[in-house]
């Protein structure tokens, strides 16, 4: 049975360049343009990832991880932040509310895997 | 009239100077009319470079968008004709291992390798979008602090005074607070100078 990842950006290239490498690894991609669209995406839908930028209209990426976190179903999910940002303090802030890791764009597809590889559960 | 001559020297020294003045003020009234002209052109031309400005990046981003279709389309059907191509030919270099058939298998694998190589290229339109949105926030920023200037001189057209004490020191307040709106409205989110890979951090 293929895992599922949710993918959460407001670029319609950068949802794609994602969706099609974790196809690669065989995940089964969904997709938000941003907080609110992934949130609505989650209602009911079990995820075993989540990968997220931080700008982002309507909602932005670390309201949509906390938002995340309060769901007791999503509590230990891995949430990946991928996102131009590299500071220091936007990367701590990232941690506190609960990503797991964080990738400054852009990625390079093998390198996400591998990093994939090491949060989520085989 | 004063009969006395020194009275009369003063009166017609009084008079002089009034002249003087009269006609200072009315030259420094024409310096100010003037300098109040080219402030407002100034404004123009600033607004106009503004505009223009303005223009150039949407037509930019309409044509970056427009690319990042294409090439996001065409990286699908590549991708997925690639895959298919694979399979195809896994299966009949199983069978026949003839030499053709393994070097189209090595072809194929160039191709893959490739794909990584441009999924990490196709990602300057996020960036380039980011940046163009800042420019343009930023645009609109200095947009709005040449308006709120061309207000402020506005208020210094009539005479007397051009401006009083008061109106001088609210022009400043208002000139900072501007400059403070300016420099710290909108953090850069793009400091990327390349399409190389960024950074990892798991927590």
């Amino acid at each position: 049975m293929s895992k599922t990842a949710l993918v959460v950006d407001d670029s319609a290239t950068m949802r794609e360049m994602v969706s099609y490498t974790l196809k690669q690894a065989g995940f089964e991609p969904l997709t938000g343009g941003n907080g609110q669209e992934a949130l609505d995406q989650l209602t009911g839908q079990a995820v075993d990832l989540i990968i997220t930028d931080l700008n982002m209209p309507v909602m932005d990426g670390l309201s949509f991880i906390k938002a995340v976190r309060s769901r007791d179903e999503y509590k230990f999910v891995p949430i990946l932040m991928l996102t131009t940002e590299s500071q220091a303090d936007m990367k701590a802030q990232g941690k506190a509310a609960g990503a797991t890791g964080w990738l400054v764009k852009p990625f390079n597809p093998e390198m996400l895997l591998q990093v994939i590889g090491k949060v989520v559960p085989k | 009239m004063s009969e006395n001559p020194v009275s009369q020297d003063h009166d017609a020294a009084d008079a002089a100077q009034a002249e003087a003045i009269a006609r200072y003020l009315e030259s420094s009234r024409d310096l100010i009319d003037r300098l109040q002209s080219l402030r407002e052109g100034v404004h123009d031309t600033l607004n106009e470079q503004f505009q223009i400005v303005a223009g150039d990046l949407e037509q930019l981003r309409a044509i970056l968008g427009d690319a990042a279709i294409k090439l996001s389309s065409a990286f699908r059907v590549i991708t997925t004709s690639a895959g298919q191509m694979r399979c195809a030919l896994d299966e009949a270099a199983a069978a026949d291992g003839s030499d053709p058939f393994v070097r189209l298998r090595e072809i194929t694998s160039e191709m893959t390798s490739t794909t990584g190589t441009t999924i990490q290229s196709l990602q300057f339109e996020d960036m380039a979008s980011q940046l163009l949105a800042h420019v343009n926030h930023r645009l609109g920023a200095l947009q709005q602090f040449s308006k709120e200037m061309s207000i402020l001189n506005a208020g210094s057209n009539h005479l007397p005074p051009y401006l009083t004490e008061k109106e001088l020191d609210a022009a400043f307040a208002n000139l900072a607070r501007h400059r403070d709106l300016l420099r710290n409205d909108v953090r850069k989110a793009v400091q990327q100078q390349s399409l190389d890979s960024g950074e990892i951090e798991l927590f």
